[in-house]
């Protein structure tokens, strides 16, 4: 199959031919390809970085992928031919007029049967048509022109099935695959989701992603309360397991009854044995599930994470709701600094820490406080947070990780017939949207981390998301 | 992503949050943090090229939120003080961004100003309020004036221990023999000057309501307003709440506490002479409130003296001896809450009108309600018949919970 080269009118095979600069007309008349020799299509350059590095090998987490592309240049050689020499003049109006706006480069090299986008900026070809003899018409014009375009070129849109989001940790939770990932390079994932349960309900949800190694296999994440140890400290309250409760995740988590002079300190400790293997180096952010009530509703209270030598504090807050997820913060796994070594073999796997988590209440009361599971959520490749603060929102919420924004539209913005953007008013996205590299990726959506009165995740919620992601090349194949 | 700069993100967020733009941390990304205040400042260039929309995010005021994509953590945060925007030749937009963090309010915050209508033409701002002060250092070395000004710390409700002054580690223990007044809620305690070197307390009777409230109370103020007397942490309302004996007396902080800042006639108090008991036409507010009427008492009220206790469901006379009460006598009653009762506690002798040498208390629910009580065997000679004798009342229970008087009165003296 011929090589294709055509400005069109959009990415991917909904666009329309604008003008074919690789055409074979049987007349012989239109554009074609100029010298082979001329042609350049990734004239790739890396963002450029201060000062000269010099070369050193690590196995740290993504201590190998290089830095993003800075900007990428094409040059495109064509030769113009007509039957007239107003035919020509057409033709060369018609490329100028394609050429003074952003437009869209089809291209499929020769052979290959996967065709790529190039988004291009506006560019002014070099065009020059010479006078054979005097009284003939000028009917052929050779050329090139070469423009600035997007780093990366784009594959056809790949759209992920809708799959449901559970978060109730008894069985696997949070988790959305995105697997067989196409092109060269680390590519941004549009979330799709018209569930209520999801745009419709008042919440924050941690995204974060796992792209390297085999995500699948990291697990052993999620300790149950009640599986945890504990250890009371001074003036304890009284402290038990409760089961039956469908609040919690297997219906079951670990209870503090507090009285007025039983209002000290308690400690749990949860050890992750399960979380042990090549994939578990890394950054994770420790999540606690809680709730309080009776007297201790609406009471202030602090957990205090403590992961080896490292310890964070992070509020209960008064204010709000009384069932939450509580997020502690970051910790390295395994503890303290990333394994490196120079040597030529370096540390590959690690084993889950024991966490701890102490729960401390400012002021004595009475009133029970429940502990429902703690986790270790990957938070070192894409993590964000999406922040939902309107209640009763329909239609369909599309997480756009090219800019990190979230966007209401009224129907299905790729799949639907006639989509309009709605208000997003009370949509936030704090932070990084999710990348998926090509192979497998694995996503965790967390809800329940609202705090407003009525930011209530039940253990049962869940809801059904869809993806959409473009390969991105550097190379053309 | 093995540079770091590839993982930090710029967010805008134009005043109101509906446009906002997130994009990579350009090349000249710079800010920077200072200790003490933290973030500080930040600088980047912002490109838009020609043709593009103008994003409305890049505005001054904006949110600039500097994160880290990996983690999502917050690496600076600020707001935009300057877009610095620029148009070339052709039409592409330059973004100089400036802004500023929470720390340059150290240096440049001021909380109030103060303005005065200086011409017609003009406001001029002439100086700068002084913050509250939360503190005394140094000796207190009278005479002065000293403003010992606390920010306001809210409903005393709230307090879990006791309200106290602390000079110099001692509640109140030095010598205070010199100050002039004390400034309550723009009231003066005592009303006089030279304070007479002696701070009472007002307490629970009985001790075991609540905490004790210190209060400045010495001596008497006199300034001939009966309702002026109601101690502090109490409440009295009503559109002639001060000179006469019409209001409500609210459970404040610590439980109950009473006043009784009358003084007792001269003599023996006895229905006899149809003058000098206590009497009071009342309202119990609330189903577990106190109502007390005092007779007989010492100033200091919670060491010795009488009392008649009425609730919705009892009567009964009190004791108190020594800050100890004891129960001399009860009966049952029937009030109900809200509805206006009148009753009398009053003293004759034992056989009435017969006089045998001993004396009778008795209280009575004389309309409203029913309830009487009686106690035959007093031992009267410490308490009565003294000039300097007190009497009054007080309500007990839990805050919030109060009395209401349509009068309080003692026969023939109010």
């Amino acid at each position: 199959m011929a090589a294709i080269v055509r400005i069109v009118s959009d990415v991917g095979s909904t666009g329309t031919t604008l003008l074919d600069l690789n055409g074979h007309a049987a007349s012989g008349v239109g554009a074609y390809l100029g010298p082979r020799g001329e042609v350049a299509l990734a004239d790739v350059t890396l963002a450029e970085r201060a000062g000269e590095e010099s070369f050193r090998w690590s196995t740290a987490v993504d201590g190998g992928a290089p830095s993003q592309l800075a900007s990428r240049q094409i040059t495109v050689p064509f030769v113009l031919v007509a039957a007239t020499a107003d035919g020509a003049a057409a033709l060369a109006r018609q490329l100028q007029l394609l050429l003074q706006a952003r437009f869209v480069l089809k291209l499929q090299r020769h052979g290959s049967t996967i065709p790529a986008w190039l988004r291009c900026a506006p560019c002014v070809p070099k065009m020059s048509s010479n006078v054979a003899a005097a009284g003939q018409p000028t009917t052929i014009i050779t050329g090139m022109f070469t423009t600035e375009t997007e780093a990366f070129a784009l594959g056809e849109r790949v759209d992920v099935t809708a799959a449901t989001v559970t978060q109730d940790p008894a069985s696997t939770a949070w988790v959305l695959d995105v697997n067989g990932v196409t092109g060269d390079s680390v590519t941004p994932l549009v979330l799709r989701s018209s569930h209520a349960n999801l745009l419709g309900q008042r919440d924050r949800l941690l995204i974060t992603t796992r792209r390297r190694g085999v995500p699948s296999s990291l697990t052993g994440l999620v300790v149950q309360a009640e599986a945890a140890t504990v250890t009371p400290g001074t003036a304890p309250p009284t402290i038990a397991t409760f089961t039956s409760d469908a609040t919690f995740s297997g219906g079951s988590g670990q209870r503090a009854t507090y009285g007025t002079s039983t209002s000290g300190p308690w400690t749990m400790s949860a050890a992750f044995s399960a979380l042990t293997g090549v994939e578990v180096p890394g950054l994770y952010r420790v999540l606690v599930r809680c709730r309080r009530a009776g007297g201790a509703a609406g009471a202030l209270f602090s957990l205090i994470g403590t992961v080896g030598a490292q310890r964070m504090v992070e509020t209960f807050t008064a204010a709000g709701n009384d069932l939450r997820v509580i997020d502690l913060g970051l910790v390295q796994v395994p503890v303290g600094q990333p394994p490196f070594m120079a040597s030529p073999q370096t540390p590959t796997s690690a084993t889950g820490p024991t966490v701890q988590v102490t729960v401390a209440r400012a002021a004595a009361g009475t009133g029970t406080f429940d502990v429902d599971w703690i986790a270790l959520i990957p938070a070192d490749q894409d993590a964000g947070m999406l922040e939902v603060d309107v209640s009763g929102t329909t239609g369909v919420l599309a997480l756009d990780g090219w800019d990190h924004q979230p966007r209401v539209f009224s129907t299905d913005p790729y799949l639907g017939s006639s989509p309009a953007a709605l208000g997003a008013a009370g949509f936030t996205y704090l932070a990084g949207a999710p990348q998926v590299a090509p192979g497998n990726n694995r996503l965790w959506i967390v809800g329940g981390l609202g705090t407003h009165a009525s930011a209530t995740r039940a253990v049962t919620s869940t809801f059904s998301v869809a993806a959409s992601w473009w390969p991105r090349y550097r190379w053309l194949a | 992503m093995a540079d770091a700069r590839d993982c930090l993100l710029v967010r805008f967020a134009a005043p109101g949050g509906r446009n906002v733009m997130t994009l990579p941390a350009p090349a000249d990304l710079r800010f920077d943090s200072e200790v003490p205040g933290g973030y500080k400042s930040l600088s980047c260039t912002v490109y838009v090229p020609a043709g593009a929309p103008t994003p409305a995010a890049l505005v001054a005021f904006a949110e600039v939120l500097v994160t880290d994509r990996r983690t999502s953590g917050t690496v600076w945060c600020g707001v935009l003080t300057d877009p610095g925007l620029s148009v070339g030749v052709d039409g592409a937009q330059t973004y100089a961004v400036t802004a500023e963090g929470p720390q340059v309010r150290l240096d440049g915050w001021r909380e109030v100003y103060g303005l005065v209508d200086r011409s017609s033409e003009s406001w001029q701002a002439v100086g700068e309020f002084q913050g509250s002060q939360a503190s005394i250092g140094g000796p207190l070395a009278p005479p002065g004036d000293y403003d010992f000004d606390l920010p306001d710390f809210g409903d005393l409700l709230d307090f879990g221990d006791e309200l106290s002054v602390d000079f110099d580690g001692d509640l109140f223990g030095g010598d205070l023999g010199d100050f002039g007044q004390i400034d309550f809620a723009g009231a003066d305690y005592p009303a006089g000057a030279n304070y007479p070197g002696y701070l009472g307390f007002l307490q629970d009777p009985f001790g075991d309501i609540g905490d004790q409230l210190p209060i400045p109370l010495g001596d008497l103020p006199v300034d001939g307003s009966w309702w002026n007397n109601w101690e502090a942490g109490h409440t009295a309302t009503g559109s002639s709440a001060t000179g006469t004996t019409t209001g409500t007396l609210t459970v404040g902080a610590g439980g109950g506490i009473g006043r009784h800042k009358k003084t007792a006639y001269g003599g023996i108090l006895t229905t006899e002479d149809s003058t000098n008991h206590v009497d009071a036409t009342f309202r119990l507010n609330d189903a577990a409130v106190k109502l007390r009427l005092w007779g007989w008492t010492e100033t200091d009220m919670a060491y010795q003296g009488f009392y008649l206790e009425i609730t919705t469901s009892s009567i009964s006379i009190w004791r108190v001896d020594s800050g100890v009460a004891v129960q001399l006598a009860t009966a049952s009653a029937s009030i109900t809450v809200g509805v206006t009762c009148s009753a009398t506690f009053d003293l004759w002798p034992d056989g009435f009108p017969v006089d045998t040498g001993d004396w009778v208390l008795h209280g009575i629910v004389v309309s409203g309600g029913t309830g009487e009580v009686s106690y035959s065997t007093v031992d009267v000679v410490p308490y009565i018949g003294d000039t300097g004798r007190w009497w009054g009342v007080s309500a007990a229970g839990a805050a919030t919970e109060s009395v209401s008087f349509d009068s309080v009165n003692i026969l023939g003296l109010d």
